[in-house]
C-alpha cells in the first residue's frame, strides 16, 4: 500500500469517527472499501466524499436523537412549552437596564414601547402552571404576535431587530407552538422537575439582574448567559430522547444569533445585511428550515425500528 | 408496504439489486451505468439508504468476504423489495404514459417551442 493510500484510509477513518459506534462497526468496514475504491478509480474527490461522511454522520445522529424513545411522545414539546416562556422573560433584561438607567439619574422614566410583549411571557407561563390551557395558547400567540410586531415591525425598525431580535421571536414562535400542541406546562413541570425549574428561574433572574446592575461589565452578564444556557440543557433531562429532544428545539433560535455574530466579523456583504429581505431569508428562514428539516425526519422515521438493536 | 414514494438513490439501489446481490462498490457502479454517470452515489449516501432499506425489510445482507483485511458484505433484494420496486415501476410507468400521451396531442409547432 503506498503512502497516499495510508493517508488517504487515515483521513476517510478520522471522518468515520463522527459517526454512531454502532452503525461504525456495522458499515464501516464496508465504506471505507467504497470510499477508497471510488477514490483510486478517479470517480470520486476526495473533498466530496469527505463532505458526504460529514452530511451523513450528521443525518444520522439527528435522525437517532429525533427518532428514539416513544414517537408519538409529546413529552419532549411539554418540556419546550415550560421552558420557552420562562426563557423569553429573559428578555426583559435591555428594558428593564433602560427604566433602571432613568431612576438611577432621577430623570422622567421613560418606559419602553416593547416591555409589555416581555412582560406578557410570565403572564403565559403563569396561566400554563394554572392548568388554564386555552387561555395559555390564546395568550402565547397573543404574546409571540406583540414581540414580533415591536422588534421587527412598525415601531421599530432596526437592522439589529432582523439579526438578534430573530433569537426572541423564534423562541417565542416556538413557545407559541408548543403551547398549542403539547399536553401542557404542568405535565412540563413534571418531567423538568421543580428544582430544575427553580435553578432557571434563578439563572434568568442573574440575567436580569446582570443587565440592570452591570451596565459596563459584559463579562458578568456573559457569564450569566452561560449559567442560564447550561440550567436550561440540564433542565431538559438531556440524558432521555424527549430530553435531547427539546433541547434540540430551544436551540433551534439560537441558530440565528450564531449567525448575526458571524456577520458582524464579515467586512463585504455588511450592508447586504441591511437589506430587510435578505436579513430575514438569512435569520429566520435558515432556523425555521433546520426546525422542518427536523419535522420531517420524524415523520419519516417514525416507522422504522431502531437500528442498534438489529443483528 | 410503505405508501411513500421512493426517492431516486433507493430507486436506484433497489434496481442495481434486481440483477443480483452486489457488494457496496459494486451498487456504486451499477447506479452510475444505470443512469448513464448522471447518478454517482456516494459512501455516505448509499450506507444511509441501505440502512434504510435493510430496516424496511427490501434489502438483507447476503453474503461476506474479507479484502484486503476488510469485511465486505454483498447486499441482495428481498421479496418485498422486489414487490415494493415492481409497485414502484407501475406507478412511474403510469405517469410515462399520461405524460406520452398528452405530448402526442400537441401539434408539432407546440412540440418544437412555440406556444400553445
Amino acid at each position: 500500500m503506498t503512502e497516499y493510500s495510508d493517508a488517504l484510509e487515515h483521513h476517510y477513518r478520522r471522518l468515520l469517527a463522527f459517526y454512531p459506534r454502532d452503525y461504525r462497526s456495522r458499515y464501516g468496514d464496508e465504506m471505507l472499501d467504497v470510499l477508497l475504491a471510488d477514490t483510486h478509480d478517479h470517480s470520486g474527490s476526495v473533498l466530496a466524499n469527505s463532505m458526504n461522511l460529514v452530511f451523513g454522520a450528521v443525518l444520522i445522529r439527528g435522525r437517532r436523537i429525533w427518532s428514539a424513545g416513544d414517537a408519538s411522545s409529546r413529552d419532549f414539546l411539554a418540556i419546550v412549552s415550560l421552558l420557552a416562556p420562562l426563557l423569553l422573560t429573559a428578555g426583559v433584561a435591555s428594558d428593564a437596564h433602560e427604566v433602571a438607567w432613568f431612576l438611577w439619574y432621577g430623570g422622567p422614566v421613560h418606559v419602553p414601547v416593547d416591555l409589555w410583549a416581555w412582560l406578557a411571557w410570565p403572564v403565559v407561563l403563569l396561566l400554563g402552571l394554572l392548568g388554564w390551557r386555552r387561555l395559555t395558547i390564546v395568550g402565547a400567540w397573543l404574546a409571540c404576535a406583540a414581540l414580533f410586531v415591536f422588534t421587527t415591525g412598525v415601531l421599530r425598525i432596526y437592522t439589529t431587530g432582523f439579526s438578534f431580535g430573530a433569537f426572541w421571536n423564534l423562541l417565542a414562535l416556538l413557545g407559541a407552538v408548543s403551547a398549542t400542541g403539547s399536553t401542557g406546562m404542568r405535565r412540563g413541570l413534571r418531567l423538568v422537575g421543580r428544582l430544575r425549574f427553580t435553578l432557571v428561574t434563578a439563572a434568568i433572574v442573574t440575567v436580569i439582574f446582570a443587565r440592570v446592575l452591570g451596565h459596563h461589565y459584559t463579562v458578568v452578564s456573559v457569564l450569566a448567559w452561560t449559567f442560564l444556557i447550561v440550567v436550561t440543557i440540564l433542565a431538559c433531562h438531556p440524558r432521555t430522547a424527549d430530553g435531547q429532544r427539546a433541547a434540540l428545539l430551544l436551540a433551534i433560535p439560537a441558530v440565528s444569533t450564531v449567525l448575526a455574530i458571524a456577520t458582524l466579523f464579515l467586512d463585504s456583504p455588511r450592508w447586504l445585511f441591511s437589506v430587510g429581505v435578505i436579513s430575514i431569508a438569512l435569520y429566520y428562514a435558515v432556523p425555521l428550515l433546520l426546525a422542518a428539516t427536523a419535522y420531517l425526519i420524524r415523520r419519516a422515521t417514525r416507522h422504522i425500528p431502531p437500528t442498534v438493536n438489529r443483528p | 408496504m410503505s405508501g411513500k414514494l421512493l426517492q431516486e438513490p433507493s430507486f436506484l439501489i433497489l434496481t442495481a439489486l434486481a440483477s443480483g446481490p452486489k457488494h457496496g462498490y459494486g451498487i456504486v457502479s451499477d447506479v452510475a451505468a444505470i443512469s448513464d454517470g448522471r447518478v454517482h452515489l456516494r459512501a455516505g449516501t448509499l450506507y444511509a439508504a441501505l440502512d434504510r432499506l435493510c430496516s424496511e425489510g427490501w434489502v438483507e445482507p447476503d453474503s461476506e468476504e474479507v479484502v484486503d483485511g476488510r469485511l465486505r458484505r454483498y447486499y441482495r433484494l428481498t421479496s418485498q423489495g422486489a414487490s415494493r420496486l415492481d409497485t414502484e415501476v407501475a406507478r412511474m410507468r403510469s405517469h410515462v404514459q399520461v405524460a406520452e400521451a398528452r405530448l402526442r396531442a400537441r401539434t408539432p409547432v407546440e412540440l418544437a417551442g412555440g406556444s400553445a
